[in-house]
């Protein structure tokens, strides 16, 4: 819960990279902050605005090239909208788009300080991948991790995806509602899954790769 | 050559026969009517048997997709189509009256693909109604006992990558579903 | 769209005509007029459900034989026919009217004769929409 608005010259209230971005957004529910903006640098340039009261943020027309692992992210509160040309005409999307995105560059393919790759992890939902930058591996991660709870280890070898790509989904995914980390004690460990007697789940399988390749070729 | 149905459902409105559009690479075999229910769905015509596109893989591969009729009056449209179904796509459009009840409804009537193998539930025309939010219709289910790690997303039937991405999903989760029924 | 089965005074002539249709045929055992999008105008005959079923189903058959005549390059669909050892159904058109006609007639029939039947009967609704 958010405990008190900041004031516009209290100074930045984010000033690093984006694991600072992340770790002060996590600590917040936006959905519950009664106003405000907060106005996004990347590298000392106005990139984003962020507006709680509806849960949405404007960004730059060269946001997706200018994000990267070694941002400089200074956020600053503001309690009118910014009038920055930057952003003048730019589309309105949701802040789960920002934060998702933020959280996948903050580890930059290690876990972030409160994921433990000892432990467990599970999603009770999936991520909404259609407001969300995603990939074919995330989807086959949400879907593993929707079914039973996977280490970090598990998940890259039954996905084929490598570590940089678990923990980097993990870490977006540990800012959702519905994610669990889970203690040893709290879950078995299922044995590898059985030999596919009907051949159903190689044909879907193989459906699927058709189709990425398909999508792909289309592309 | 093998073939894969995917099953397109949901209230009238709900953008079926658009999605069916977005993600055919053939032209889509539409089978509309003059609507004179334009006080549940204002629009000129409505689906009255099916909507039919395909995307082609390769020589040996395709996936059929059928839009069934939202209205119950055509239900034996939909016991004849989700009979050869491999998955279910849902569609609800965020600004009808009873948004929930309406995927209840479809989950219930098309239980049997869901059983077998996978669904997923897309919410479309949330630039039009915000409320509620997929995580609103995530609380619901899971209340109900419905949901169990099921797909819900807020959709653009228009959109081709949305409803890509929604069928990736299905999918997928269809995949995961036959290696570990249980 | 007008909603022709909200129409009761439309209602009750095509239930009329739909009787008249059924003593020049004796062998008529069942009819019905529906909307395009499957909403009963009036029946005839022993009908379960109040033809709910029938002119959903009618409006279905319709459509997709409308999809199949656009398939194949045929100008539009005028009636679908399908035939049994002991009787055929018979649905057609009503001119250029979101409307259609199902007539189920026994064996006595000939096809002929039932389409010429049914068009007396379509054009003589179609003619009393037009005034």
């Amino acid at each position: 819960m958010l405990a008190s608005l900041p004031a516009e010259d209290d100074g930045p209230v984010v000033d690093g990279g984006w694991l600072a971005f992340v770790t002060y957004y996590k600590s917040q529910v936006l959905t519950q902050n009664p106003g405000g903006y907060h106005i996004v640098e990347l590298d000392g340039e106005v990139a984003a605005e962020i507006d709680f009261a509806q849960c949405v943020y404007k960004r730059s027309e060269d946001f997706v090239e200018r994000i990267g692992h070694d941002n400089l992210v200074v956020v600053r509160f503001s309690d009118t909208p910014s009038s920055h040309e930057t952003l003048a005409g730019s589309a309105v999307l949701p802040t789960d788009n920002l934060i998702w995105t933020a959280a996948l560059m903050a580890g930059n393919g290690s876990e972030l300080p409160w994921l433990d790759a000892d432990k467990a992890f599970m999603l009770k939902r999936w991520p909404n991948f259609s407001i969300l930058n995603h990939n074919m591996k995330m989807i086959d991660m949400a879907s593993k991790l929707t079914k039973r709870p996977l280490m970090a280890s598990d998940l890259a070898r039954e996905t084929e995806a490598s570590q940089t790509q678990v923990w980097n989904f993990l870490n977006a995914a540990s800012l959702l509602a519905g994610f669990r980390q889970l203690e040893p004690g709290e879950y078995q460990v299922m044995a590898p899954a059985p030999a596919d007697p009907d051949g159903r789940a190689s044909s879907v399988s193989s459906l699927i790769s058709k189709l990425k390749l398909h999508i792909t070729k289309a592309a | 050559m093998p073939e894969h149905v995917i099953l397109v459902a949901g209230p009238m409105g709900a953008g079926k026969t658009t999605a069916i559009q977005s993600l055919s690479e053939t032209p889509v075999v539409s089978t509309e009517a003059m609507n004179t229910e334009t006080d549940i769905a204002d629009k000129p015509t409505t689906t009255v048997a099916l909507d039919y596109g395909e995307i082609n893989l390769d020589d040996t591969d395709k996936i059929r997709l059928y839009g069934v009729p939202g209205q119950q009056r055509f239900d034996f449209m939909w016991r004849i189509l989700e009979k050869r179904a491999l998955g279910l796509i849902i569609l609800v459009n965020n600004d009808t009256e009873n948004p929930f009840e309406e995927v209840e409804h479809f989950m219930k009537e098309f239980s049997s693909i869901s059983d077998r193998g996978g669904l997923v539930v897309g919410v479309t025309r949330s630039d039009l109604q915000a409320e509620p939010a997929v995580s609103d219709y995530m609380s619901h289910l899971e209340d109900l006992g419905l949901s169990e790690g099921m797909p819900i997303f807020t959709v653009d039937p228009r959109d081709k990558e949305h409803m890509v991405t929604l069928l990736m999903s299905l999918l997928t989760n269809i995949q995961s579903k036959c290696e570990r029924p249980n | 769209m007008y909603a022709y089965h909200k129409d009761s005074d439309f209602c009750t002539g095509c239930e009329l005509e739909l009787q008249s249709l059924s003593k020049r045929c004796k062998s008529m055992k069942t009819g019905v007029i529906v909307t395009a999008d499957g909403f009963v105008v009036s029946t005839y005959g022993d009908i379960g459900d109040n033809g709910n079923r029938l002119g959903s189903m009618t409006s279905s058959m319709q459509a997709l034989a409308e999809a199949v005549h656009h398939e194949l390059g045929l100008a539009e669909n005028k009636h679908v026919t399908f035939a049994s050892d002991n009787g055929n159904i018979v649905m057609c058109k009503m001119g250029k009217y979101p409307l259609v006609m199902t007539v189920m007639f026994d064996h006595r029939e000939t096809l002929g004769q039932a389409l010429f039947s049914m068009n007396s009967a379509v054009e003589t609704i179609c003619e009393q929409i037009g005034r």
